[in-house]
C-alpha cells in the first residue's frame, strides 16, 4: 500500500524553505534525499550528498530513513546515526548536512485538536477587574489629593493621575507588546485587569498598612505592609508573563520572585545611601485623626527609662566616626 | 577679635539691644569712633568738646599701659604667617596674661598643629603657653617666655552706667589702638555676666583691657553686635581672681580638650539648675506649652503664615542667650525651643492630620547636621503626657571631639483633638545626657492640655 509523507526543509534558524506531499510508494523505490536534481527531495547544501538518505518503507509499516554511505551522516536528536525511524504525531526531525528536515508520515497517529483556551475563554472577568482597579487607583489618586491639598484638590487629582497612568500606559505597553510579539496576541482586557487590579491592591495596602502602624504603633505592621506589597508585584510580574511569554508555570514563577526581591533590595540600598538621612531628626510617619489611634501610650518615666540606651547608641556613632 | 566671632554672636548678642534702647547713648559717644589713618597722629584731632579733648586723655592712657599689652598670635605648623591673633594683657607678675579664650581656642584644642606667640609691638616676640581656661566666661590665662610686663591692676566692682571706659587692643592689623566710649553697665537677660560697651571694638581686639579712667581693668574686651551701633562687650573683671587662683595649678596641653568639655557640661548643668523645677507654660488654643523659662530665654510668639485655607498657625519661638564659642565654628551650651500650634475651622480631621504632619516634618529638617557632632539616634513612642497623647521624637547625637557631650533634640506631635494640634521642638546643644534626659523630662511634663 502507498504512504503519504510530508517532508519540511528548514534552515539552520528554523525558517522552512521547502514543504513537500510525497508518495512512497508500496512496492516501490525508495525517496532519495540529496544535492542531485534527480532526487526526489533537492537539498541546495554544500554538506548535503549529491545522494544523502534514502527513505523506505520497512517491515510492518513503519517509515525509516537511511543514510547512503555520507561523510557527515544523519543527526536524529543531537546523535550521529546511519539510520532511524521515522515516528511520532507531530514529525520527526533530521538533520542532513545543515539542513534541517521535519517528516511527518500518514502511518502516524494524528493527535486530537487542541482547544484554544485563552481565545475560548470569557473576558467578563478581565474587564470587571479592569474596571475596578482602575476606578480604585483613580479613587486613591482623589483621596490622597482631597487629603494632602485642600485648597487645590481638583488640580492636585488631575497631576496625580495624569502621572500615575503614565507610569501605567509604560508598563501596560511593555506586557501587551511582549504578547503580541511572543504569542501574537494582545491581551488587551487581560494584561489591563492584572496592571490596574495590581496596582490598585498596592496603593491601598500601604494606605492600610499607615493606619494600622498609627493605630498600633507596631512599625512591624509597615514592615508587614512592604512585604504584602512585595508578594502582590511576584503574583502580578508571574500573571504577566505567563500570559505573554511562552514560559513555564516554574520559570515564570522564578522570575516573578527574582525580579521583586532584587528590586526590594535595590530600594532598600538606595535608601540607606541616599533617602534615609541620619543626619536629620527622624520625620513622623503618617498621622491621622487621633480617635484612630489604639495606642494605650507610654508613662513619661517609661519612656525616658527606655530612652537611657540612646546614650550608648549615640557613643558608638561616636567611635564609629573617629 | 576673630572675624567669624563677630558674626557667630550676632544672635547671641541681640537681647542687649532692647535694654540699650531705654538708655539713650551720650552725643558724645557716638562722635568717638577713630579714623584708622588717626591712630599715631592723634593731635590732628584736637577738637573741642564739653568735657575737654578726647584724645589727650586716650593719649596718657595708652602711655600708661602701652607696656603691659601684647599680641597674641597664631600660627598653623611651622607657618610664619599668622593664621589668627588677639590681644592679651598682664595681670600678675612672672609673665602670666589674661586673654580670651576664644583667641587661644584652636591652640588650646589642637596644640600639635596650632603655636602661640606674643609680639610686643617694639620688636620683642617669644612663645606663649596655655595656663589655664575659663571657656564659659571665654578667658584664658596664657604664660608668656621670657618677659615680664608690669601687671595691670584690676577693679572687681563693675562700672556704673555712663562712666568713661577705655579699650586697647590690636584690631585687624594697624597697631596697638585705644578707644574710648561709655559704659552701660550689666547686661540684663543673659545668662553669661557681660557688660555693655557703647564704644567701638573690632576683630583682633579680643581679649585686650577695657580701663576705668584710673588705668584700672574693669573688663576684657570679648564680642561686638554687627546688627547695632557701638555695642560691644566685655567681660566683667570680677572673673579674674578665681582665674588667677587656678593658676598654681596648670593644664597640661593635652589635658585642654577633656578641660574644655568638662567645663561645657558644667556650664550646662549651671544653665539648667538655674531653671525652675517646673517649667513656667503659657496657653494657646487650650495647650499650655513651655515659655520664658528664665530671664536668659527670649521668646517671640507670631501669627504663622498657614499653609493652607482655613487653618489658623500661630508660632512661638524661644532661645537662651547663652551659646559658648568652643572653637570656630563650633557654638553651642545653648538650647531652643518652640512650637505650631495649628488651629482648624474647615478642614476634615484627616486634611488636619495631614497639615499637623507637613507642620512636624518641617521641624524635624530645621535642625541641621553639623561636621562636629555624629548623626543622631532616634526613639519614638506615643506618650501619655498631661490630658493628652503626644507623639514624642527624641534624638541625640554626640560631639566627635569631646567626650560626654550631647545634642538632645525632641519632636512632640499632640494627638487628642480632631482639628486642632501643635508640633513642639527643643534642642539642646552642648549637654550631658542625663541633664539632657532631665531637661526633656521637665519639658514634656509641663505641657498640658486645658479645656
Amino acid at each position: 500500500m502507498d504512504t503519504l509523507v510530508l517532508i519540511d526543509v528548514l534552515d539552520s534558524h528554523g525558517m522552512m524553505l521547502s514543504r513537500q506531499r510525497l508518495v512512497l510508494q508500496n512496492p516501490g523505490p525508495p525517496l532519495v534525499i540529496g544535492r542531485d536534481l534527480a532526487c526526489d527531495v533537492v537539498l541546495n547544501d554544500p554538506y548535503v550528498a549529491a545522494r544523502h538518505a534514502a527513505l523506505s518503507l520497512r517491515e510492518g509499516e513503519t517509515i525509516g530513513i537511511a543514510d547512503l554511505g555520507t561523510i557527515n551522516g544523519l543527526i536524529v536528536g543531537d546523535e550521529r546515526v546511519r539510520q532511524a525511524t521515522i515516528t511520532g504525531p507531530t514529525g520527526t526531525n533530521v538533520q542532513v548536512g545543515h539542513s534541517h528536515l521535519r517528516i511527518r508520515t500518514a502511518a502516524d497517529a494524528l493527535a486530537a485538536e487542541r482547544p484554544d483556551l485563552e481565545s475560548l475563554r470569557s473576558r467578563y472577568w478581565e474587564y470587571a477587574v479592569a474596571v475596578i482597579g482602575g476606578v480604585a487607583c483613580a479613587g486613591f489618586a482623589g483621596f490622597t489629593a482631597w487629603i494632602g491639598s485642600p485648597d487645590d484638590t481638583a488640580a492636585d487629582f488631575v497631576n496625580t493621575l495624569l502621572r500615575g497612568a503614565a507610569i501605567l500606559a509604560v508598563w501596560f505597553a511593555l506586557w501587551v507588546s511582549l504578547g503580541r510579539a511572543v504569542r501574537s496576541r494582545w491581551q488587551w482586557s487581560g494584561n489591563a485587569a492584572i496592571a490596574l487590579g495590581a496596582t490598585a491592591l498596592c496603593l491601598w495596602l500601604w494606605w492600610a498598612a499607615d493606619v494600622a502602624t498609627f493605630a498600633s504603633g507596631m512599625a512591624r505592621l509597615r514592615w508587614l505592609g512592604a512585604n504584602l506589597i512585595a508578594v502582590v508585584a511576584a503574583v502580578t510580574i508571574y500573571l504577566h508573563l505567563r500570559r505573554a511569554t511562552r514560559l513555564a508555570r516554574l520559570q515564570s514563577a522564578v522570575i516573578a520572585t527574582v525580579i521583586p526581591v532584587v528590586a526590594s533590595l535595590a530600594y532598600l540600598w538606595f535608601q540607606q545611601q541616599y533617602a534615609v538621612d541620619t543626619r536629620y531628626v527622624t520625620p513622623p510617619g503618617k498621622i491621622f485623626p487621633p480617635s484612630w489611634s489604639r495606642q494605650p501610650g507610654v508613662r513619661l518615666d517609661k519612656f525616658f527609662d527606655e530612652s537611657l540606651d540612646l546614650r550608648d547608641a549615640a557613643d558608638q556613632q561616636r567611635m564609629e566616626a573617629r | 577679635m576673630a572675624q567669624n566671632q563677630a558674626d557667630a554672636q550676632k544672635s547671641g548678642a541681640s537681647p542687649a539691644m532692647p535694654a540699650a534702647d531705654g538708655d539713650p547713648l551720650p552725643a558724645e559717644t557716638q562722635a568717638t569712633p577713630l579714623p584708622s589713618a588717626a591712630l599715631d597722629a592723634d593731635e590732628g584731632l584736637d577738637l573741642e568738646w564739653d568735657q575737654g579733648p578726647v584724645s589727650a586723655a586716650a593719649r596718657r592712657m595708652l602711655d600708661r599701659v602701652r607696656s603691659s599689652v601684647v599680641r597674641i598670635r597664631g600660627f598653623y605648623g611651622t607657618n610664619r604667617s599668622e593664621a589668627f591673633h588677639g590681644t592679651a594683657f598682664a595681670v600678675a607678675p612672672g609673665g602670666l596674661l589674661l586673654t580670651n579664650y576664644h583667641v587661644i581656642a584652636r591652640a588650646a584644642l589642637s596644640p600639635e598643629a596650632y603655636r602661640l606667640e606674643y609680639d610686643t609691638g617694639d620688636g620683642r616676640v617669644g612663645t606663649v603657653s596655655i595656663v589655664v581656661v575659663d571657656v564659659a566666661h571665654d578667658l584664658a590665662l596664657v604664660r608668656a617666655d621670657k618677659l615680664a610686663p608690669e601687671p595691670l591692676k584690676v577693679r572687681s566692682e563693675n562700672p556704673a552706667r555712663g562712666d568713661r571706659i577705655y579699650t586697647v587692643g590690636f584690631p585687624l592689623n594697624l597697631g596697638l589702638v585705644i578707644t574710648e566710649g561709655i559704659g552701660n553697665g550689666r547686661l540684663e537677660n543673659e545668662f553669661s555676666p557681660r557688660l555693655y560697651y557703647a564704644g567701638p571694638m573690632n576683630p583682633g581686639m579680643s581679649g585686650g583691657p577695657a580701663l576705668d579712667s584710673r588705668g584700672r581693668v574693669v573688663g576684657i574686651n570679648v564680642a561686638f553686635s554687627t546688627r547695632g551701633q557701638l555695642i560691644s562687650f566685655l567681660v566683667p573683671a570680677e572673673f579674674v581672681a578665681p582665674l588667677l587662683e587656678r593658676a598654681a595649678a596648670p593644664l597640661g596641653a593635652s589635658d585642654l580638650r577633656s578641660e574644655v568639655a568638662k567645663q561645657l557640661r558644667n556650664h550646662q548643668a549651671e544653665v539648667l539648675a538655674a531653671l525652675p523645677a517646673s517649667f513656667p507654660t503659657q496657653t494657646a488654643a487650650g495647650y499650655a506649652l513651655p515659655a520664658e523659662l528664665a530671664p536668659f530665654v527670649d521668646c517671640t510668639a507670631i501669627a504663622g503664615a498657614p499653609p493652607v485655607k482655613g487653618l489658623l498657625l500661630q508660632s512661638v519661638a524661644c532661645r537662651a542667650n547663652l551659646a559658648l564659642s568652643v572653637e570656630p565654628g563650633l557654638q553651642t551650651g545653648d538650647f531652643q525651643f518652640g512650637h505650631d500650634v495649628l488651629v482648624a475651622d474647615r478642614l476634615s480631621p484627616l486634611q488636619f492630620a495631614e497639615q499637623l504632619r507637613q507642620v512636624a516634618a518641617a521641624a524635624s529638617a530645621r535642625l541641621k547636621p553639623a561636621p562636629y557632632v555624629t548623626d543622631y539616634v532616634c526613639k519614638r513612642d506615643t506618650v501619655n503626657l498631661n490630658r493628652l497623647q503626644g507623639v514624642v521624637t527624641l534624638c541625640v547625637r554626640s560631639y566627635r571631639l569631646y567626650e560626654g557631650l550631647y545634642d538632645v533634640t525632641m519632636v512632640v506631635i499632640s494627638l487628642n483633638e480632631p482639628r486642632q494640634g501643635f508640633v513642639s521642638a527643643v534642642t539642646l546643644r552642648g549637654v550631658d545626657f542625663a541633664a539632657g534626659m532631665d531637661f526633656s523630662r521637665r519639658y514634656l511634663r509641663a505641657i498640658r492640655w486645658t479645656r
